[in-house]
Order: C-alpha cells, then sequence, then structure tokens
C-alpha cells in the first residue's frame, strides 16, 4: 500500500514538471484571477448603492466562478491531457516500469491538485479584492465581517461539484487524442442544456423557474451551474458543504475511475 | 538451463483492423548480441517492438524477455530495459534536462544520473534548451539518454539513427558498440539504414508482410546460402569454358573471370571438374559474398515471388 501510495506521489511530481509553459498551468490561474476580477467589477461598480453584504459579495464571486468552471475544467483537463498526446508520449510512458493505473490515477491526481489550486487561489483573489476594494472605497470594507466559514464552504462546493465532470473529460481526453474532439464534447455537454434550458424558458414551455434549480443537476457538465441557482434562490436555502447530488456524483465518479482504469489497463497503445 | 536468450517470442500475431500485421513471429535474439531487425515500411517491425514493450496485447503468442514472461512480468523486465518506440517522443515544450527528469522521477534513479546520461549522448551543454528547438538528431540523442538512463540491460530501440548526419550516425553507431562490449547490453535496433546494421549487428531478423524471413548470424543472411549460390572462377581460357557450360550454368564472364550460378555444393564441383578435364586451368574460385543490402532485397524478392 506505501509502496503504491509512493508511485502515485512519483507519478503526480512528474505531471507537475510536465505542466511547466503549459496552457493548463496558465489556466489554472487565469480562471480564478478573471473569475475574482469580473466579481470584483460587478461589486466596484455597485459602490455608490446599498452597500452590499460580505455573503452577496461572495455568492456574486461564486456565480462567475461556478459559470465559468465547465469551460475551465474542458480546456484544462484537455490540454493536460494534451500534452500525452500530442508526441505520443503515451508510448513511452507506457513503456516504462511504471503500473498503468499508476499512470492513470496519477494523472487524475494531478488534475485533482489543479482544481485544488484553484480552489485556494479562488479564495486568495477574493480575499486580495475584498482589501483593494476596502482601500479604494471604506464603504465596500467586508473583510472585517466576512463570514470566513461561509466563503470557504461556496467556494468548496462549487469546485466538489466539478469533479464529477473532470473525470469524465479526464476519460475522454486521454481517450480521444486529436484534442478538438473531448473539447468539442465537453463545451457541448456544459451548453446544450442551458441552451435548451432558455430557449424552453423562452417559449413558455418552461413556466416555474424552480425548473431552473433542479434541471442542471442531471448533467455532470452543468452540475456547477446548479450551485448559481441555489445559491440564487434565496435566504431561505441552506447551505451544505456536500449536497446529495454532489455526493451522488462523487460516487458515479468514483465507478467512472474504476471503469476508466480498467480500460486503460486492458487498451492497446497503437 | 538458463536461457540464453534475452528476446524469445513465440507465435506472435496481431492484427489492426482484421488486417494481420505480425504473423507468427517467432524471434530469439541471443543475449550480448546486437541485434538488427530489419524490413520494409509496414513490414511489422514496430508492431514488434511495441508488443515486446507491453503496449499491445498479442494474442495468441507469448514472449519472453531475460526468461520471463512478459505480461506476468512486466514490471520488472521493464526496469532492465531502456526503449524508444517510433520517431523521438520527447516533451517538446520542455528542457532536454526536464524530460530527463520526468524518466528519472518516474524510474527512481539517482539524480546525478541525469548529468551522465546527457554527457554520454553530447547533449549537456543544450540541457536547458527546450526540446522543441532541437535538430532530429539532437531528438534522437535525447530519446537514447532516455533509454539508457536505467542502465539497461537490453536496449530496444526503433530506428536510433533516422535523421542524424554522418557525424551523429558514427558518435550512435560508436556508444551503441560501446554499451555492448563494455557493459554487455543487449540491443535490438529495427532501422531501415542496412550499411549501418551491417556495421554494427551481429545478428539479424528480417521482416515482411508480418512475417519473419531471415533470423540468425549477420553473416550467414545470404538467401541462396542454403541452395546454392554464384562461383566466381579466374579460369585460362574463358572462351572456352563459355562453349563447354551450357547456359544454366554459365550466368555471365567479367573479363578473366567467370560467373557460375549453381544450385547446391555438388553441382559447383561437377562444374569445376568438367572444366578441369576439359584442360583448362582454374587458377581461383571465389564464392561471391552478399552485401547486407542484396541480400535483404533478394529475400524480399523470393518471399514477393512465392
Amino acid at each position: 500500500m506505501k509502496n503504491i501510495a509512493a508511485m502515485y506521489a512519483l507519478v503526480v511530481k512528474a505531471e507537475f514538471i510536465k505542466l511547466r509553459r503549459t496552457v493548463a498551468l496558465w489556466l489554472t490561474f487565469l480562471y480564478p484571477l478573471g473569475s475574482v476580477l469580473l466579481a470584483s467589477l460587478f461589486i466596484y461598480s455597485m459602490r455608490n448603492q446599498k452597500a452590499m453584504s460580505p455573503v452577496a459579495a461572495v455568492n456574486n464571486i461564486n456565480n462567475v466562478a461556478a459559470f465559468f468552471l465547465p469551460f475551465y475544467i474542458v480546456l484544462t483537463i484537455s490540454f493536460f491531457c494534451l500534452i500525452e498526446n500530442r508526441n505520443n508520449m503515451l508510448k513511452y510512458i507506457i513503456s516504462l516500469p511504471v503500473p498503468r493505473h499508476a499512470f492513470f490515477i496519477g494523472k487524475l491526481l494531478a488534475s485533482f491538485a489543479l482544481m485544488a489550486i484553484t480552489l485556494l487561489l479562488l479564495l486568495i483573489f477574493s480575499l486580495v479584492s475584498f482589501l483593494l476594494l476596502a482601500i479604494i472605497n471604506s464603504k465596500t470594507n467586508m473583510l472585517l465581517t466576512m463570514d470566513y466559514g461561509y466563503l470557504i464552504t461556496v467556494f468548496c462546493r462549487t469546485i466538489i461539484a466539478g469533479i464529477a465532470m473532470t473525470v469524465i473529460q479526464y476519460i475522454l481526453s486521454l481517450r480521444l487524442k486529436n484534442v478538438v474532439a473531448p473539447i468539442a464534447i465537453g463545451i457541448s455537454l456544459a451548453i446544450l442544456p442551458i441552451a435548451v434550458l432558455f430557449v424552453l424558458g423562452v417559449t413558455g414551455v418552461i413556466s416555474n423557474p424552480q425548473v431552473l434549480t433542479w434541471l442542471p443537476l442531471y448533467d455532470p457538465y452543468t452540475y456547477p451551474y446548479s450551485h448559481f441557482f441555489n445559491i440564487m434562490s434565496g435566504p431561505s436555502y441552506k447551505l451544505q458543504f456536500l449536497p446529495l447530488p454532489s455526493l451522488v456524483y462523487l460516487f458515479i465518479s468514483i465507478a467512472l475511475v474504476v471503469f476508466g482504469v480498467y480500460e486503460f489497463n486492458h487498451r492497446e497503445i497503437k | 538451463m538458463p536461457d540464453i536468450a534475452a528476446i524469445r517470442t513465440t507465435q506472435l500475431d496481431y492484427s489492426y483492423n482484421r488486417h494481420p500485421v505480425l504473423n507468427s513471429v517467432e524471434l530469439v535474439v541471443p543475449a550480448g548480441s546486437i541485434f538488427g531487425f530489419l524490413g520494409p515500411n509496414g513490414a511489422g517491425k514496430s508492431t514488434t517492438i511495441k508488443a515486446l514493450l507491453g503496449l499491445l496485447h498479442v494474442k495468441p503468442g507469448t514472449i519472453f524477455i531475460f526468461g520471463k514472461e512478459l505480461n506476468a512480468n512486466r514490471i520488472d523486465i521493464l526496469k532492465r530495459t531502456g526503449a524508444t518506440v517510433e520517431s523521438p517522443s520527447l516533451y517538446e515544450h520542455l528542457s532536454a534536462r526536464r524530460n530527463i527528469e520526468i524518466t528519472r522521477q518516474l524510474r527512481g534513479i539517482s539524480q546525478s544520473r541525469t548529468d551522465e546520461v546527457l554527457d554520454i549522448v553530447g547533449l549537456y551543454s543544450d540541457a536547458q534548451k527546450p526540446v522543441k528547438q532541437f535538430s532530429t538528431g539532437m531528438k534522437q540523442r535525447l530519446s537514447l539518454a532516455l533509454a539508457l538512463l536505467g542502465e539497461p540491460e537490453l536496449l530496444i530501440l526503433d530506428e536510433p539513427i533516422n535523421g542524424l548526419d554522418p557525424e551523429g550516425i558514427r558518435e550512435i553507431r560508436n556508444l551503441l558498440l560501446k554499451l555492448n562490449r563494455e557493459k554487455g547490453c543487449t540491443i535490438f535496433l529495427s532501422s531501415h539504414i542496412l550499411e549501418e546494421i551491417e556495421k554494427v549487428c551481429s545478428h539479424v531478423a528480417v521482416i515482411h508482410h508480418g512475417r519473419i524471413l531471415f533470423q540468425g548470424n549477420a553473416a550467414s543472411i545470404n538467401p541462396n546460402a542454403h541452395t546454392g549460390g554464384i562461383l566466381l572462377l579466374d579460369t585460362s581460357d574463358v572462351q572456352r569454358c563459355r562453349l563447354l557450360l551450357s547456359d544454366s550454368e554459365c550466368a555471365d564472364t567479367q573479363g578473366n573471370q567467370l560467373r557460375i550460378e549453381y544450385q547446391n555444393k555438388q553441382e559447383a564441383a561437377a562444374i569445376i571438374r568438367k572444366i578441369i578435364e576439359a584442360g583448362i586451368e582454374i587458377y581461383s574460385a571465389i564464392p561471391e559474398t552478399f552485401s547486407l543490402e542484396e541480400s535483404f532485397f533478394e529475400l524480399l524478392r523470393q518471399d514477393n515471388k512465392s
């Protein structure tokens, strides 16, 4: 067991060397920075109106982050796997004395590590943003009244909501050599259900806005959006760190990882 | 009794989309040899190499490396093996040093070995450059450095001298010979460059349409060795010899030399006897030797005919 853990750690370490100068690493910095920047501009634009509560400010940042999360995951994971596919590196890596499952799991763990870095950066950039807003305008000083537990919970549950789609995108990206294919599939899965919802809403087929909160639940690529909608559904909404759908998606993710390892172990590396 | 073959395969079959690529491939690579694996494009060289590295699952068929069955002992075998597969596989956005670092991490090798292999392949001064700025030859050398990192007992190299300039080819040739001589490393290499294979390899195998046409000592590749050959005779009277021998016996004349085609040794002896009994003197009788290239194309020609 210790040996397996050590082997996974070696693979993760090697994956981080590969990440240098890659689009995947840049996106990991740009996504939280962009999300916080966009939300902060909105918060700043509201400075002359009624003072925004810290919870509302956090929700603003989280909404932007939840909206862009599927795109971030699709692009980051696809480009991360492209590192192997671009130069036929999979053949070389599999010819090394590393079990195939260790490579598969190790690289997936590195993908999760990228998401953890994203979460951390999201928290750091948010705090820096609140600090800067307070310096610019004392009316928007939220650092002293901030509910830090809420801040961490909101961001964590949004990132956790992306785990299932991370696993699916990872399996797809490692399977399909042409990077366009996994990106196209991922973006379609993230946009189409929302587009359908929009059309149904415009045409009046959906008249109940509550539908918006549960419909995205059934597609792992739109599930992060539901956090956006849930938070918008008002103060009666009870914030859970790990809501039931997230728990279900975690179990689905584990099943997908088992399937992925089996497929990868038996794959012909042509 | 220990298996003296570094690689032994039995009945390797493999098909891509129902198209057979390997057909009952049986290879025996003697330990300590430099084994040249020859074949035209699409003959099955790379597929065989992929099978030897466990990238493809060949069924039926068994692969033994160092006397151990590959599927059951894959990790142990790969620890003792260094390989390059097809074109140089490298992380082009990274430097040569980082490329080696990745393999070093995964193989669990000490850090000092990175500088050693960079020095061996002559890339020490370019170690910090991104690989995308490397020439094909430099990439080939870096691939070789990666293969050498684990101080392998067996090197499996797929077209290792492709893209190298004459100087680079000579360096790699000397390096392979040195590794083989000093470390006893068995080297299995595929190449199109027959001239190089001839200079380096002690043993060769020829694959065509997924079938092994020949394997054995490099000196014995002459496709006519078992059935017959050509004898060059230096005689006192070429013209009389020409009249004496039938068209099927005498292939050609070259100045004072007569080219005699024979089907077997007995036939060669009978022709010589016939000439001597006619009172013509024979000053020398030299069997015509085939270069590896001639032998290779002759093997392919015979296979295409059959």
